[in-house]
């Protein structure tokens, strides 16, 4: 039943988004506008389809109805609702479910929008590509990918998720976040095609999907933070981020999406970068996409990596249109784009901008020369070699620097062109700041340039930050809190906290093996103290066993353990991580060969890691206040005059008129 | 007086900038043991048995085994590169996470600092060609264009 009519909604999704597409060609085709009213009713007809589809495999899920081949393979019987829910997007036909789902969200609340604008080409472009897009999405459901195939002979149970995917309730929430951010790059890359199809390649387009790309980035961001928090609490090695060709793959379109977020604001202003704007976009989306080939193919190896399939050739396919598609429209539209603005002086905002941009273009090459090496390798000669962490560290930590040093910049740096006086008058508070960072981590035992540069950069930086979000509050309110300019600052805030928590938990980590003989045995390390109380033992309801130790760090007592999953027939470690704004204590229990009575427990100290989540929570604030309407000038306001010291730095850029 | 009062306070602040910078590579961080040692050495390893993880990272028995033989040779006074070259010959070259040095392979050094170097290269070509821009002046097709404008101006005008 589950299976005929998913199977059923599915194949409606993708006829609806069939008879959209080409109604939408004839439209634009024949300039009849009102060919697009029926457009919109095959958009709500897809979105029926799409929430029923969802609806229909929840449903098996949480009944276990173990006809479903989906089910049947992922799904078990004792597992908690939680994680029976989250099985939709622990493995691949589930997960291109909800992507899809959240595809053909952005797509009728995007048709929606728009609904007085039929007549406007543009529109009806980007409809067109979003429409594309969800047609293949659909495609693969019906085909390669297809999560509603009936099993003839129904097995009793399940095998149930991969235990390290229920091990943690991040991971519930993880996945979804990240997709409707990664989904989210349609909006902006539909309106990219459309502007460029029309010839419409001003600003424009822009404007129409600032918000939607400030939102996708801002879940993206949120959904990177929640994987590396997922990983820190379970894998207990002390790490949450690994350079993994999983990891990457969403780091890459989070990479070219910030280059973005930053230069639109260098068109709208000055016309400029039109080529590199629209090929940004294209290539966040363009990168969305390889990351899904790349997570999904087999072709390379990871723990995050979902089970190999046959989708990889078709997704690579599909990678390879978006390219050439994006390329031919660029090269035909060559001449338009051409840049009406000019430059007056590298020192000044907007040329900031131009230097983030080329670093970010940089940064997003290494992390994806460096995901892609090993196949290229084996592919000219054969060689079997591995790229990680000490290649992407060394890489990517002058690069680091060079981001964060014009985080310190930029902020005080007004558009067009900057004057010695004026820097130094507004710098000079943020680089008290910054001395003032470098001093007091070396009286608490900083050591190494690397991370006391990170803190005085840091210390820089955000007193430019907060230099810009006193004066706009200062000036407006609480208003200056909201708008782009001031919710980014919050953000630069956010990222601020994260690169100082990265340095210090990078640099001052401790690590320590102790192996405990009897109870009550106490050690000292890195100024906490360990004592053996005893082991426990633990049966959740879903079947679990925890096999703790019970271990008393400065007074309170942990229980990392071992966790066995009888039905998955594996043992996983279950860290216990404990910790404060100064350091976090995780211990994880090693597994012992031997049958004699002695605990072996891994202690990792870290400092600062704490700060990671609390920048990334901040990261998520200043993205939602950046969404609210800041104070909007007139569009006849003098907004490019020549700042002064007096008339300081531009609270909001302008909205440049259509 | 050559300086004023506001360029010595900003030398003063670039002076314990650069001298804060100092001190950090002069004192001493805690103390390295052999297990701060082993942990970094075995993130430089990939652990055989698993899809991408580094030694440091997995609980596989593999992973365990390289972790306690690399504790083994530190405690033994092994350094660095003989753990690798040890550990190189037992496995194979691709347990080592940091690609070599030479070759096809050592091209993944070199590459990004050439991208990075032209990048920058044509950053300053740009803000050249824009600097320039500036004294442009109109095109014989802007200026018919205009002139072309201006006609059909005048004839609604006249009719």
């Amino acid at each position: 039943m589950h299976v005929l009519i998913g199977y059923g909604a599915v194949s409606l999704g993708f006829a609806g988004a069939l008879l959209g597409i080409g109604t939408t060609i004839v439209s634009l085709a024949r300039k009849q506008p009102h060919l697009m009213r029926s457009v919109r009713v095959y958009v709500a007809l897809i979105a029926v389809a799409a929430v029923v589809a969802t609806v229909v495999m929840e449903s098996a899920l949480l009944q276990h109805d173990f006809s479903v081949k989906y089910v049947a393979e992922h799904g078990r019987i004792g597992t908690p609702v939680l994680f029976t829910i989250a099985t939709l997007w622990g493995a691949l036909e589930g997960s291109i479910l909800l992507w899809a789902l959240i595809l053909v969200g952005y797509l009728a609340i995007v048709a929606w929008r728009f609904r007085d604008r039929s007549d406007d080409p543009m529109v009806g472009w980007a409809l067109l590509t979003m429409l594309v897009v969800t047609a293949f999405f659909f495609g693969l459901m019906l085909g390669p990918a297809n999560p509603f195939i009936s099993v003839a002979n129904p097995p009793d149970n399940g095998p149930g998720l991969n235990p390290l995917l229920q091990n943690n309730v991040f991971m519930a929430f993880h996945p979804p976040m990240l997709y409707l951010g990664y989904v989210g790059f349609t909006v902006p890359f539909a309106f990219a095609i459309g502007a460029l199809v029309t010839g419409r390649v001003g600003e424009g387009w822009l404007v129409e999907t600032r918000r939607w790309t400030v939102f996708a980035w801002g879940f993206l961001t949120f959904g990177i933070v929640l994987g590396a928090w997922w990983s820190y609490e379970t894998l207990g090695w002390g790490g949450y981020w690994a350079w993994d060709p999983v990891e990457n793959a969403s780091f890459l379109p989070w990479l070219t999406g910030t280059a973005f977020i930053h230069s639109v604001m260098v068109q709208e202003r000055r016309g400029m970068l039109r080529v590199w704007n629209l090929s940004l976009v294209c290539a966040t989306f363009a990168l969305t996409i390889l990351g899904t080939f790349l997570t999904r193919s087999g072709v390379i190896a990871s723990v995050h990596a979902f089970s190999e399939s046959g989708i990889g050739p078709i997704l690579l396919g599909f990678f390879a249109v978006i390219v050439a598609v994006t390329v031919g429209l660029i090269g035909w539209r060559g001449d338009a784009l051409r840049s009406v603005g000019k430059i007056d002086s590298p020192v000044s905002r907007e040329g900031a901008f131009l230097a983030n941009n080329v670093v970010f273009a940089a940064f997003a090459f290494v992390v994806l020369l460096g995901t892609v090496w090993p196949l290229i390798i084996e592919a000219v000669n054969g060689d079997r070699i591995a790229v990680g962490n000490p290649f992407f560290d060394r890489m990517t930590m002058p690069i680091g620097f060079v981001l964060l040093f014009l985080m310190a910049m930029a902020p005080v740096l007004p558009w067009r062109k900057a004057s010695g006086e004026v820097l130094g008058d507004r710098l000079f508070w943020p680089v008290v700041a910054g001395v003032g960072a470098m001093v007091a981590s070396l009286l608490l035992g900083a050591a190494g340039w690397a991370p006391v540069l990170t803190f005085g950069l840091a210390g820089i930086a955000a007193g430019a930050a907060i230099r810009q979000l006193v004066l706009a509050t200062k000036r407006q309110g609480w208003r200056g809190l909201v708008g782009r300019t001031n919710g980014g600052m919050i953000v630069h805030l956010g990222v601020i906290l994260i690169a100082v928590a990265f340095a210090g938990s990078n640099a001052y980590l401790r690590q320590a093996e102790f192996s405990f003989e009897r109870v009550g045995e106490t050690k000292e390390f890195a100024g906490h103290t360990f004592t053996y109380v005893g082991d426990d033992e633990l049966v959740s309801p879903d079947g679990r066993i925890d096999n703790q130790v019970l271990v008393e760090v400065d007074g309170t007592i942990e229980r990392p353990a071992l966790t066995l999953f009888p039905f998955a027939g594996r043992t996983l470690g279950t860290p216990s991580t404990r910790g404060s704004l100064i350091d976090d204590v995780q211990l994880s229990v090693i597994p012992t060969n031997e049958e004699d009575e002695k605990a072996v427990i891994r202690v990792t100290v870290q400092p600062l890691v704490r700060w990671l989540w609390i920048g990334g929570g901040l990261m998520a604030v200043g993205t939602a206040l950046a969404l609210v309407p800041g104070k909007r000038r007139r569009p006849t306001a003098p907004t490019s005059a020549m700042p002064t010291s007096d008339n300081p730095i531009d609270v909001d850029p302008p909205v440049v008129a259509v | 007086m050559i300086f004023s009062k506001k360029s010595i306070i900003w030398l003063c602040l670039l002076a314990a900038f650069l001298s804060a910078l100092v001190v950090s590579t002069q004192v001493d961080g805690p103390p390295r043991t052999n297990e701060d040692r082993v942990r970094a050495l075995s993130e430089d390893f990939a652990c055989p048995t698993c899809d991408g993880q580094s030694v440091a990272e997995s609980e596989a028995v593999v992973a365990q085994e390289i972790r306690r033989d690399i504790r083994r040779r530190v405690d033994e006074g092994e350094t660095d590169g003989q753990i690798t070259d040890a550990l190189v010959a037992a496995y194979d070259e691709s347990i080592d996470l940091r690609p070599r040095s030479g070759g096809v392979v050592g091209l993944i050094w070199i590459v990004p600092v050439v991208v990075m170097v032209f990048g920058f290269a044509a950053l300053a070509a740009v803000f050249r060609r824009w600097k320039d821009a500036a004294t442009q002046t109109a095109s014989d097709h802007d200026i018919e264009l205009i002139e072309s404008l201006r006609r059909e101006r005048s004839g609604e005008a006249s009719s």
